[in-house]
């Protein structure tokens, strides 16, 4: 009779050894154990007697946050969508020289790997309070992600109808117009949908170190302990989000 | 006649679709001019502010420049922290989302109602951002890396919850009327049908959220829930941009890593 191979090979036990062990040590260095649930408990309980019912007295300030934060992620979103073409086009390697194409790329990796919290920290430090930092920051990440993924498209472009079309005597510029950009443009306006929606959810976040919109409602809502004025804040913010979603899922089922 | 597509033929067609389809992108470039004006107007935009905040920019630059290096080794447990942050934050959410999904999709739920609340629960999750989670969770239970793992968990949990039911929801129902032909229990067409159909994409989804959540881990820092994301905050207080920059390049550096660490196992694995 055939043997069949055990389960437990050696690898397996030593996987299985090691992973209990990084879990072990995550355990004990956050701080997530019974114990401390349990002190943490009466805590939560608080916070969410405090939280609930939310007032709805100040339903009518909270308006202009609300549109602010609106308005920072569609003006971040155009600015950014608009950049990013042209700095996609230099970061696509079949489409400029070399000593262009590393540096950008580079750019681009450093304006993505910082987060946006960062960028807004430093642009709040730099130009004061208020939603301009937030717009900055957001441009910023966003024409560094969205100037990876053009680049990615560009690079993905086929190049049979390029050369089809110089070989009918196109010149440069509607070689591009007619040739590259059609191929590019699907991919371009599902990542301008996309990170309108995700602007617009980071521009809420951004309101925490200050720069604007509802964000920053909730900032001091929460430092003064206003839980109630939060919770409304929190739910305007979930509607928000919600109906951008529906928005950008019913331009995406139009456009595309 | 002009304007009815179905007489026209051959190149008049032609250049009757070009000229729609250009007034079609200039009616959308000029509403996004629009909107976009009256978002500059909202937000106070001004490149004049912009330009003359430019001198603040330099300046702070001048500052923060050339990082310093003599903290890097008291950056190595605030890092640690942080990744351990992540790493709960991304497998006990999976223990939660997968029952939440059975309930929720609507090939495998028994209650609609139950479901369409679960549902709801699920969004309002994944929609509050985990940075205010954290917040609230800080004036909860205090500093630490423990609101933030907390924070991680909840928002994690609606993510992947949301996900997995459509996952779920994917999956093809000729598997389970097969199971439940051979009479098979709920469980059993559950962990015997479903989960194996989706298990690769479960682990994208972990793998995905494994990925997001270190980038989150960091940031939440910034609201006192630990790891490096407090000393970074604890350095642009006192104002030691130098040391803020170097928290900044050991961040940007571990997050690359770990991108780098996800790419590779999700190449061998998925």
């Amino acid at each position: 009779m055939p043997e069949i191979p055990s389960r437990f090979t050696l690898t397996r036990i030593l996987i299985a050894v090691i992973a209990i062990a990084i879990y072990w040590w995550s355990f004990a260095g956050t701080g997530l154990n019974p114990v401390e649930i349990y002190n943490g408990m009466p805590g939560l309980w608080d916070l969410l007697r405090h939280m609930f019912p939310p007032d709805t007295d100040i339903l009518l300030s909270l308006w202009t946050p609300f549109i602010e934060t609106l308005q920072i992620g569609i003006l971040a979103s155009l600015i950014g969508s608009v950049i990013a073409v042209p700095v996609g086009f230099l970061a696509a390697s079949n489409m400029s020289p070399k000593f262009v194409y590393h540096p950008v790329r580079l750019v681009l990796n450093v304006f993505r790997g910082v987060s946006e919290i960062i960028w807004a920290l430093l642009f709040v430090v730099a130009v004061g309070l208020g939603p301009m930092p937030g717009v900055l920051a957001l441009i910023i990440f966003c024409v560094g992600v969205m100037g990876k993924l053009i680049a990615e498209a560009v690079e993905a472009v086929d190049p049979g109808p390029l050369e089809a079309m110089r070989a009918t005597g196109a010149s440069g510029w509607k070689v591009f117009v007619y040739g590259a950009w059609p191929q590019v443009l699907p991919t371009y306006l599902t990542i301008c949908l996309y990170y309108w929606d995700h602007n617009t959810r980071q521009a809420t976040i951004l309101g925490f170190v200050g720069a604007g919109g509802l964000g920053y409602t909730l900032l001091f809502a929460i430092s003064t302990y206003e839980f109630e004025k939060a919770t409304t804040a929190i739910i305007l913010l979930i509607l928000l989000i919600t109906a951008i979603d529906r928005f950008c899922l019913f331009l995406r089922k139009k456009i595309i | 006649m002009r304007n009815d597509a179905r007489a026209l033929s051959g190149i008049e067609l032609a250049l009757y679709m070009r000229r729609k389809t250009l007034r079609d992108w200039a009616l959308v470039a000029a509403i996004c001019v629009a909107v976009g004006l009256w978002s500059a107007w909202g937000t106070n935009f001004n490149l004049l502010a912009l330009i003359e905040g430019l001198p603040h920019i330099y300046n702070l630059g001048g500052r923060m420049l050339p990082p310093d290096l003599e903290i890097i080794q008291n950056l190595g447990g605030p890092m640690i922290e942080t990744l351990q942050m992540a790493l709960l934050g991304t497998t006990i959410p999976i223990f939660f989302a997968i029952p939440l999904a059975l309930f929720c999709a609507t090939n495998t739920r028994r209650s609609h109602t139950l479901g369409n609340i679960l549902r709801i629960l699920l969004n309002s999750l994944r929609t509050v951002p985990e940075l205010l989670w954290a917040m609230l969770l800080v004036s909860a239970v205090g500093l630490g890396p423990f609101p933030g793992t907390l924070a991680l968990i909840l928002h994690t949990t609606g993510g992947m919850g949301k996900f997995f039911y459509e996952l779920v929801e994917g999956v093809d129902p000729g598997v389970i009327e097969a199971m439940e032909a051979t009479g098979a229990g709920r469980f059993k067409v559950f962990w015997f049908g479903i989960i194996p159909t989706i298990l690769p994409n479960l682990m994208s989804v972990a793998l995905l959220y494994w990925d997001y959540n270190n980038r989150a881990a960091t940031i939440l820092g910034l609201v006192g829930a630990g790891g490096i994301g407090l000393t970074l905050t604890h350095a642009i207080q006192d104002f030691q941009y130098r040391e803020a920059v170097t928290c900044l390049i050991g961040i940007v550096l571990i997050l690359t890593v770990i991108d780098r660490i996800s790419a590779a196992v999700r190449s061998r694995v998925i």
